[in-house]
């Protein structure tokens, strides 16, 4: 009699288990919903957002400096450099507050030059004044801007005469040994004539005659003859980078240029310093970071190129 | 009388003992069905949680992807156990669907996802995971 309580207790001991286990499962319901609510943000948003931060605002630092015009080189990279150190410690401050690293590295400056002539009256000739035939800039990889605006002295010739008559402004391909592209300024009785010569024609074609009327202003990168579209006159076209930019018969026209390209003049004598025409500008072509961004759960890391109009 | 009078009390007993037995066993398998029940139930709704954290990780390591850079890592933290139970977690990239499968409790889970940047296929066991950008250009999950 004494044993009778031994199955209401192994009963009672295995119902308690169930019971426990129960509990169990309501304490991982809980959980889950607890998990189910709680936020997933990885802080993928805020490098996002740091990203373009610094994609949207870097660019404009550089040009500001590229708008200076120093006289040298050293000088225009040592103030870019602490203004983009700047800015990088600016805008990783709120990152930081919420405890995450916030950082622009691994900088890559790329040289460029700005070619200006700014006076109309002059030639196209190098500092000197002697050189009708010169070379402005080699190891090119592209122009940016380079306008063009004749303003007069323009030789009387013909279109089959241009090539050995005509002021043009020429691109060879293979850093001067390939293709030649060409974009000739002359007038006649008829009027002014723009003829261009791509890398694989055998001489000039006249292109876009009905947008002509006295010396014209040439916007080359963007393909435009006082202001309207005339794509045949695009930079380079047929010649392949490096480019090496020459002008032949300089002093068969007047006006000024205006050309930023990614290389440097080929050394010194052919233009002056800022801002004696014509005068070359060291310049920020172009810039390349990483933009670095870690929390506890995040770790990411872009290269970025800024250059207005594309990669550097 | 004499020998008769024991008989009832055994039947008796018998009796009561068998019906408790019986109500007991009873008692004990609903309540032993009960448990599996709920450990399934609760295992599926956890599963289905834990895979849509997961996807919503790899979707957000999917946006980073898509700015073209050098690393990605993205940490996804998850419980090791379910309901008392591990679980594995496969990733099917080419269908796009994660699947979560409870080792003890009969639950699985599937979870789709979608992203642009392409996901490698894996098989990981649940817990602290990592998204990773490979240098192949797919994200990967691993364990941590």
């Amino acid at each position: 009699m004494n044993d009778r309580g031994q199955l209401l207790l192994v009963t009672g001991f295995a119902i308690a288990v169930a019971i426990v286990a129960l509990v169990l499962l309501l304490n991982t319901a809980i959980y889950t919903q607890n998990l189910a609510t709680r936020s997933v943000d990885t802080g993928a948003s805020d490098a996002l957002a740091y990203r373009d931060t610094v994609a949207d605002n870097l660019w404009p630092i550089v040009a500001d400096e590229n708008r200076k015009e120093y006289a040298h080189r050293s000088d225009l990279r040592a103030n870019v450099s602490a203004r983009i150190d700047q800015f990088t410690m600016l805008s990783a401050q709120r990152h930081l507050e919420g405890g995450a690293s916030a950082n622009v590295t691994n900088r890559t400056l790329h040289d460029g030059t700005r070619l200006v002539q700014d006076e109309g009256s002059r030639e196209m000739t190098d500092a000197t004044g002697s050189k009708a035939n010169w070379t402005m800039a080699n190891g090119v990889d592209g122009a940016r801007t380079f306008d063009l605006n004749t303003t007069g002295g323009l030789e009387n010739t013909t279109v089959l005469a241009a090539d050995d008559e005509a002021f043009r402004v020429n691109v060879v391909g293979n850093g001067g040994s390939g293709n030649r592209w060409s974009v000739y300024v002359y007038r006649n009785l008829a009027g002014t004539h723009v003829a261009i010569k791509n890398g694989t024609d055998a001489g000039p074609t006249e292109v876009c005659p009905s947008l002509l009327a006295g010396p014209p202003k040439l916007n080359l990168t963007a393909g435009a003859i006082d202001g309207s579209n005339c794509d045949a006159i695009r930079f380079g076209k047929g010649a392949t980078p490096p480019y090496e930019i020459s002008l032949t018969y300089g002093n068969r026209s007047t006006g000024t240029y205006n050309a930023t390209v990614n290389g440097t003049p080929p050394g010194v004598g052919n233009f002056n310093e800022p801002s004696t025409s014509p005068y070359e500008v060291p310049v920020v072509y172009g810039i390349s970071v990483d933009v670095v961004y870690r929390t506890s759960g995040l770790q990411y890391r872009a290269r970025i190129h800024l250059a207005p109009g594309g990669t550097p | 009388m004499t020998t008769d009078r024991g008989v009832s009390t055994v039947v008796g007993y018998v009796l009561a003992l068998g019906i408790t037995t019986l109500l007991i066993s009873g008692l004990l398998i609903a309540a032993g069905g009960a448990v599996d029940g709920r450990q399934n139930a609760v295992s599926r709704d956890s599963l289905e949680v834990v895979g849509q954290r997961l996807a919503s990780k790899l979707m957000a390591a999917d946006r980073l992807a898509e700015t073209d850079p050098e690393t990605v890592v993205v940490d996804v933290s998850l419980p090791s156990h379910i309901a008392g139970s591990g679980y594995g977690v496969t990733v099917n990239g080419s269908a796009s669907e994660l699947v979560l499968e409870s080792n003890r409790a009969d639950a699985t889970v599937h979870v789709s996802f979608v992203t642009t940047t392409p996901v490698a296929d894996a098989e990981v066991v649940g817990g602290d995971l990592r998204v990773v950008l490979t240098a192949a250009g797919e994200l990967e999950v691993r364990a941590a």
